[in-house]
């Protein structure tokens, strides 16, 4: 039962990755049909910054938290503008090979800069609680506090501003959107930065619990769509946090109740065996064909 | 792809047009009243005359072979590594280009090939024929009963759909040690402890020894499968495939089984591949689970179909002329390798979606000043 609860915690805290990666992705997606196989590289540049600022230039943790997230916001608009403007405008191929693409370019870009080999940021807050017969840092209910409250100023953002009011509508129409006279551009600029900001906040945050090396963002990208792919349309941003946590979990478990390799492959197996009970999603999607906010 | 609905309406019509005339069984046949074209003993209405497309493979796989046959060791083994890879590529092509499904699972076919083949004739003694028949029906029965619930997933969820897959196939061969070998990896003479020198691929009545043999067959291989496919792309097949890849809503309203000839496509191109996999395996000798990452071995050959131009013949094999042939273009600049490829596929992908193929024909039209009524894509 200890091992259990542990183990829970220890998903928990993966989860945030998890939740905050797929939180983007699941705007990104939403708002402007662009399904970013390089959003996981913005999670990577994330930890990256904040290995730059921290270890390099020795600034502050939590002041560089908010530094390489908005630097990680920058690098997405400015990717917006360049590469996913022009690539949205054309095929489903267009979009996926080229984002993939471009998270090849990314990562050999980090690996120029900062080498091949794994960076290690040490963590801000030091010791240990127990709260029962789980023993827990508290660097890690830190990181578990910040991703709710950071998924939280999300939803807050996205159901109770005029910027998420904008996003919304055109998540549900963009022609009729665009007719109400939002500039759309700007919207998606202002989406995608936001959604890499996010991850560069869980790159940053989860820096110190994990191993910086370019590759990082492949498998938070993966569970990031399998999340979307699991609440299907109609599903709310509530649900992408529960599915972050939840296949955090279940990750977690397989690694220590089945075998560590059953770890990596059973969040693709699961994948695999969800689309192909249920391809419309857990939610059966209400409208035709559009996931919507 | 400017305008994917009159595409699509033209490769609706000569899907329905292929069949009547191939009922008249004048497919071949020397008088065509529409056709207006000076050399009618080069061109019919689909394109360059089969004996001549024919005669084109042919020259071209003997001149690779002679080529390959002067080469030192090392030119020997890029080229037969542009080789099978522009046969996995090719293969791919089928379900990626010509039905329009994107399929990034093709490594998980490949790794199953590949350690049938290895396992077949290491540990079994089985011969090259029956290890090729052995990977190809697994491909096959297990393709046949995923294509029935596959392709309920459209779009982007296929495409995660299949990523899982290669995925899955990745971990098993690193995961299942009694059979793969796990990490450490497997050879064609057995388990590696017993050691020896790796066994060559015995197709009767020619044994598949010498690097250069493995270079020849990939030759023969590709320009068979190359003939292959354009025959394919003409016929009734091809056409209905391209009408799905452009609307499946309007190829189904013109009477083709969307379905179906989406389960066979898939079928197609992962039974070739199995096979590729077979000798692909037996090539390298050894394999270990890092000869079929999801980079390497799934998404390689989709930029390969990407850059050289999906739907072409001849794309593929550019494609991977490009992929595999980089890191020998950055041979000094080793780590700029991987950044190059991935530059390239992105710009490809900005500037000349169609690829190199694509970029051509548009070089091509503008230079003849002509636009074809109804587009047959180059040799």
């Amino acid at each position: 039962m200890a091992l259990f609860l542990q183990q829970v915690v220890n998903g928990l805290v993966l989860g945030g990755a998890y939740v905050l990666v797929a939180l983007g992705l699941f705007l990104v997606f939403t708002a402007l049909h662009i399904p970013n196989f390089a959003h996981g590289e913005m999670f990577a540049l994330g930890a990256f910054l904040q290995y730059a600022f921290v270890v390099g230039l020795g600034l502050n943790f939590f002041l560089s938290i908010v530094l390489s997230a908005a630097g990680v916001a920058l690098v997405g608009a400015l990717l917006e503008v360049g590469v996913f403007r022009r690539l949205a405008s054309r095929t489903l191929v267009a979009v996926l090979v080229g984002s993939l693409a471009l998270s090849i370019v990314i990562q050999e870009l980090l690996v120029l800069v900062w080498g091949k080999d794994v960076l290690a940021v040490p963590s801000p807050i030091s010791g240990m609680m127990s709260i029962g017969a789980v023993r827990v840092t508290n660097y890690r209910v830190f990181i578990i506090a910040v991703v709710l409250a950071v998924s939280a100023l999300v939803g807050w953002v996205v159901y109770r501003t005029n910027y998420g009011k904008q996003v919304r509508a055109l998540a549900q129409n963009r022609e009729v959107a665009e007719l109400t006279g939002i500039s759309v551009k700007t919207l998606g600029t202002l989406t995608f930065a936001f959604g890499a900001g996010v991850a560069g906040i869980a790159g940053a945050l989860l820096a110190p619990t994990v191993a910086v090396e370019s590759r990082m963002g492949f498998h938070p990208t993966l569970v990031g769509f399998m999340i979307l792919v699991i609440i299907g349309g109609g599903g709310r941003m509530v649900a992408v946090v529960l599915g972050g946590f939840g296949l955090a979990v279940i990750e977690m478990m397989a690694g220590s109740y089945v075998s560590d390799t059953a770890q990596g492959v059973v969040v693709f197996a699961l994948l695999v065996l969800f689309l192909t009970l249920r391809p419309e999603g857990a939610i059966r999607q209400r409208a035709t064909q559009k996931v919507t906010l | 792809m400017s305008t994917p609905t009159r595409d699509a309406q033209d490769d609706a019509k000569s899907a329905t047009e292929i069949q009547r005339t191939d009922d008249h069984g004048a497919r071949d046949g020397t008088e065509h009243q529409r056709s207006k074209r000076s050399k009618p003993w080069l061109w019919d209405d689909f394109g360059i005359r089969f004996r001549w497309r024919a005669a084109i493979a042919a020259v071209a796989a003997v001149a690779v072979i002679a080529i390959g046959s002067s080469a030192n060791s090392h030119g020997q083994y890029v080229i037969t590594s542009v080789l099978m890879w522009a046969l996995v590529a090719s293969c791919l092509n089928l379900v990626f280009g010509l039905a329009g499904q994107l399929a990034l699972g093709q490594g998980a076919f490949l790794t199953l090939g590949a350690y049938i083949g290895v396992l077949g004739t290491g540990r079994f003694g089985w011969n090259g024929w029956l290890s090729l028949a052995v990977a190809g029906l697994a491909a096959g029965v297990l393709t046949w009963l995923l294509g029935a619930v596959i392709f309920r997933a459209r779009g982007l969820y296929f495409a995660l759909l299949t990523t899982g897959l290669a995925l899955v196939a990745y971990e098993v061969a690193g995961v299942w040690t009694p059979v793969t070998g796990g990490t450490a990896g497997i050879s064609t003479s057995g388990p590696i402890e017993l050691g020896g020198a790796a066994k060559p691929l015995t197709l009767e009545p020619i044994t598949i020894e010498e690097p250069l043999d493995y270079l020849a067959l990939g030759a023969v291989l590709l320009a068979s499968l190359c003939v292959a496919v354009s025959v394919i792309r003409r016929r009734k097949t091809g056409a209905s495939w391209r009408a799905i890849r452009e609307d499946e809503v309007l190829a189904a309203s013109v009477g083709i089984a969307v379905a179906r000839e989406k389960r066979i496509a898939f079928v197609a191109a992962s039974v070739t591949v199995a096979m590729v996999g077979v000798i692909f395996g037996h090539w390298l000798g050894y394999i270990l689970p890092e000869n079929f990452t999801f980079a390497g071995a799934s998404f390689g050959p989709l930029a390969m179909v990407v850059i050289g131009g999906s739907g072409t013949v001849v794309g593929p094999i550019i494609g991977a002329m490009v992929v595999a042939g980089m890191p020998e273009i950055f041979r000094d600049l080793q780590e700029l390798s991987t950044f190059a490829y991935g530059a390239i596929l992105l710009l490809v992908m900005l500037v000349m979606p169609a690829g190199v193929m694509g970029l051509l024909r548009t070089v091509t039209n503008r230079v003849t000043g002509r636009s074809r009524r109804n587009p047959q894509e180059e040799e």
